[in-house]
């Protein structure tokens, strides 16, 4: 994943997303990049000093759209993750689900074609990892291609027919399985 | 130019967060750069009184006893024309007898002549980096000039007004770029700390797309603004040093017989100033923030 958000180049071998060689990716074309790929961390990455609209408008505001668009777009993401009602309020004073659901309207709000969600039922129960991966079913239904790391197999029932890679030690252990 | 104003108020608002640190750095950069503007206010005063070098002439010309005092004007008039004359004064026989009359030792030859034999005088004073072999040029040409009985030439005292002057002005620029170099130091490491408490910050915004340019933003107007208000608190800092300062420098230049010139810290010298702190506040903290983001992309 870190290879993927050009975090790191690789010592060998080529990455190509969308048709872009990341080892011919240049520091100066990383941001624009990155604006294409929506990422959920496992610990929401969210900056306290700021209200919950502010956080999830965050990629808006560094791809210097118009304030008004912003506030449009942003309750649009809000809605969709169920988080409407809460958006001047600090992530500090919500759930971990709903701190997870922030992170994950801010990783969509740019309409990306490639969600990355790094371990994000992680620090979660069962019932809101399984609301968190309807969420992200629901994006990959909508032709968003979907990048999820688990440590927990169950969740990936959610996923019929997905593709499903097992690592073990830093090596594709299986081919690619389906319908885990 | 909202963006900017918006900008500026979230740095003030920053600032008074932390204002003891930022106050300490404002204030550290208003000392560093009061010591400068205050060297070169005593180095005019002190050396334009103490040597009188207005006063004192380059070259005398001694003009015919016989020159009407409208023909040495006339000669003045020709004179002037001289780019490389910086200054002309006329002294005419009579003040020239009052004054040789004041030393009471000529009393007794006032009483044995029947007119004024003394001539009229022009004294020429040079540009001052004016060079030697130029110097005698003019000399030369100005001992040509019709009417001019004789001419008197110090050129000793041009080296020495150039000595000291090339010192003075060596000096000060020596003070100001090592005192430049401590400003970009102080504002380099107060960006540094700011840097240090929005590290996640800077690290989702850039995980997020956003670019070096939009990251570096706030530091760099945050620098530049520490260079800006610093330099103007130096200002008021300088004022009340010069406050201080003025009875006792007053009293050293009566004490040697010369008229304080208030040779303050000229305008150009402020607002040059204000320019070079503020360029210099926001190319160190471009510097602090660059290197910043090098090492965070190393680490990512």
């Amino acid at each position: 994943m870190r290879l993927i958000l050009a975090m790191e180049k690789p010592t060998r071998g080529n990455i190509t997303i969308g048709g872009i060689q990341l080892h011919q990716l240049s520091r100066r074309n990383i941001p624009a990049f990155r604006r294409g790929i929506g990422v959920v961390f496992q610990d929401n990455k969210l900056l306290f000093d700021r209200s919950v609209s502010e956080n999830v408008g965050l990629p808006l505001l560094v791809s210097g759209i118009h304030h008004r668009d912003i506030q449009r777009r942003v309750r649009a993401a809000l809605d969709k993750v169920g988080l409407l009602k809460k958006e001047t309020h600090n992530p500090q004073v919500l759930s971990g689900g709903e701190k997870q659901r922030v992170g994950i309207a801010r990783a969509i709000i740019n309409l990306p074609n490639i969600l990355i969600a790094d371990e994000p039922t992680g620090n979660l129960d069962d019932d809101m990892s399984t609301q968190i991966m309807e969420l992200f079913r629901d994006f990959n239904q909508h032709r968003v291609t979907v990048l999820i790391a688990t440590h927990d197999l169950r969740q990936l029932k959610q996923f019929p027919g997905s593709r499903h890679l097992l690592l073990n030690d830093g090596l594709l252990h299986s081919e690619a399985v389906k319908n885990v | 130019m909202p963006k900017l104003m918006k900008l500026v108020r979230s740095v003030f608002s920053i600032w008074l967060k932390q204002p003891v640190s930022i106050g300490l750095a404002l204030f550290g950069i208003a000392v560093t750069l009061s010591l400068p503007m205050l060297l070169h206010t005593i180095m005019v005063n002190l050396g334009d009184a103490l040597h009188g070098w207005s006063e004192r002439p380059g070259i005398v010309l001694y003009l015919e006893t016989t020159t009407s005092e409208t023909d040495a004007n006339k000669l003045i008039d020709v004179i002037s024309v001289n780019p490389a004359v910086a200054q002309i004064s006329f002294i005419d026989k009579q003040q020239g007898l009052d004054s040789l009359l004041k030393g009471g030792a000529v009393s007794v030859l006032q009483e044995n002549i029947e007119s004024n034999p003394l001539p009229h005088v022009i004294i020429v004073n040079p540009v001052i980096d004016f060079p030697k072999t130029e110097f005698d040029k003019l000399s030369e040409s100005l001992s040509q000039l019709p009417g001019v009985h004789e001419i008197q030439v110090d050129y000793e005292w041009m080296e020495q007004i150039q000595a000291v002057t090339g010192l003075t002005y060596r000096i000060v620029f020596v003070f100001w770029s090592l005192l430049l170099f401590g400003i970009a130091m102080i504002i380099s490491n107060t960006v540094r700390f700011m840097i240090s408490t929005s590290e996640d910050e800077i690290h989702i915004i850039s995980l997020v797309g956003g670019t070096w340019n939009y990251i570096r933003r706030p530091f760099l107007l945050n620098g530049a603004l520490l260079g800006f208000v610093g330099s103007c608190l130096a200002f008021i800092l300088f004022g009340l040093c010069v406050l201080y300062l003025k009875p006792a420098l007053g009293n050293l230049i009566f004490v040697y017989q010369s008229h304080f010139v208030a040779t303050f810290v000229p305008v150009v010298m402020l607002v040059s100033t204000v320019i070079l702190a503020t360029t210099v506040g926001g190319l160190a903290a471009w510097y602090t923030t660059t290197r910043f983001l090098k090492n965070l992309s190393s680490r990512m």
